[in-house]
């Protein structure tokens, strides 16, 4: 995404909507993204365990927000939805109740599509955030407060330094890469957290172990992969 | 102004992974809106929820539903984002969303109600019944009953400052307390101290004094 050169974080959705109004090149179509002059061929195989590109989801997220590209959105369902299956089904959801989610979820993925900011997050992380407030909007039926990024309140991100390259894409995929390498006892507390949306308090009672234990597993495995993605605060 | 004391790991873990309560969440929600740092670390426990989801082999969807999303995908654009406002309209509002969405409004609409020692708290109402979430106003320079706390309790600085054994909290400080806590929190000279706070019991006062009018000013 670096050649979007966005001016600043906080303006991103202002300047997608300049992009595309600034873009006077090819249709945005799948099979091929022309973001500013920069090609990037796509070889996503459908049910593939990973793809290739970190910046490729981004790209048909984009392509969706600015272009309503109905093939970007096939081809970012045909890679998430299977998977908010599983997350689901792994929460412990029916079956009718993880494809009703799904479907709103990615629905939602459909609607929201202009508030996604590629520099505030990868595209599937943006996805997951929408999948976990679909589930606890649908099925747990309360209210999730959330900063709005539109608040004049808002204390803005402090504006990146030259020397801060790293993507959101990229940090995300490293993030990934750094999860999988961590020790197994650390993985299972996050993994439960996630999974089972166990508070840290009830991931304790399950493993049965002390609550400082979880504790110290949880900010060990975050010191890991803050190192790993240079966020030394 | 910049954030000092930031929520624990935990904590923002039980935020980003969606276990956390509502009430809970209303204050660290808030506490995010005045802190890019938390922000971040929000974004980076999001991202991990997200390699999770992503590691999963996966479950293909009934045709029913993928042909009830293509069938339901409208065409219009989405509306454009309102423009991103200006950083002079930073000052415009004290309460950040999603605090604004519980209270209505603004600090000078508050309804306060007195609650003794110079002090006044309202109740916001959330869904969530396992917690009591307030807005407390300490007069300037004046103390907090010393306590301890039955439970948790979530503090958010959103006006003056205050000071406990602990160290010193400002605007978007954020004061996890335990059950071992016991602290004599003093509103800070000057400016009325304007917190936000989340408990899940009630209070336990060190006086006797407090502990009788406990029954009464709801705290």
């Amino acid at each position: 995404m670096d050649s979007l050169n966005f001016v600043e974080d906080s303006k991103a959705a202002v300047d997608l909507a300049q992009l595309s109004v600034a873009y006077n090149g090819p249709k945005l179509r799948t099979g091929k993204v022309c973001l500013s002059g920069m090609n990037i061929s796509r070889t996503v195989s459908i049910g593939s365990k990973r793809h290739t590109s970190v910046n490729e989801m981004d790209d048909l997220l984009i392509a969706v927000a600015i272009s309503r590209d109905r093939g970007a959105f096939q081809e970012l369902f045909d890679y998430f939805a299977p998977r908010m299956k599983s997350f689901l089904l792994g929460k412990g959801s029916s079956v009718e109740i993880a494809e009703e989610a799904v479907q709103e979820a990615m629905l939602n993925v459909w609607r929201k599509a202009s508030q996604f900011n590629p520099q505030k997050a990868s595209a599937s992380t943006w996805i997951f955030a929408i999948v976990r407030n679909t589930q606890i909007d649908l099925l747990r039926k309360v209210n999730r407060p959330e900063p709005d990024a539109n608040d004049p309140a808002l204390v803005p991100d402090p504006p990146k330094s030259a020397f801060e390259t790293v993507s959101a894409a990229e940090a995300s995929s490293r993030i990934r890469e750094c999860v999988d390498r961590l020790p197994s006892e650390q993985q299972d507390v996050l993994r439960l957290a996630f999974f089972e949306e166990l508070s840290h308090g009830a991931i304790a009672q399950k493993l049965n172990i002390p609550l400082g234990t979880v504790k110290s597993r949880v900010r060990l495995a975050l010191q890991r992969i803050r190192s790993e993605i240079g966020d030394s605060k | 102004m910049s954030v000092k004391h930031y929520p624990s790991d935990e904590l923002l873990l039980d935020y980003a992974s969606g276990a956390l309560g509502e009430g809970w969440s209303v204050v660290v929600a808030s506490h995010l809106a005045l802190c890019p740092d938390s922000r971040q670390r929000v974004a980076e426990l999001e991202a991990i929820g997200a390699s999770f989801m992503e590691n999963l082999s996966p479950t293909p969807l009934l045709k029913s539903s993928s042909d009830a999303v293509f069938s339901g995908l409208s065409t219009e654009y989405l509306a454009a984002e309102v423009p991103f406002p200006s950083n002079a309209d930073n000052s415009s509002f004290i309460f950040p969303q999603p605090l604004r969405s519980y209270t209505g409004g603004d600090l000078d609409q508050v309804p306060w109600r007195r609650i003794g020692l110079g002090s006044y708290q309202a109740l916001l109402q959330t869904g969530d019944t396992n917690t009591v979430v307030r807005l407390l106003k300490i007069p300037a320079g004046k103390p907090v009953p010393a306590h301890s706390h039955g439970g948790t309790e979530l503090t958010l600085v959103l006006c003056g400052a205050f000071t406990d054994k602990t160290g010193h909290y400002g605007r978007g400080d954020f004061q996890e307390a335990g059950d071992e806590l016991e602290h004599q929190p003093y509103a800070v000279a000057g400016e009325d101290c304007i917190c936000l706070t989340v408990t899940d019991a009630p209070l336990r006062f060190s006086s006797l004094a407090a502990r009788l009018a406990q029954p009464f000013i709801g705290i």
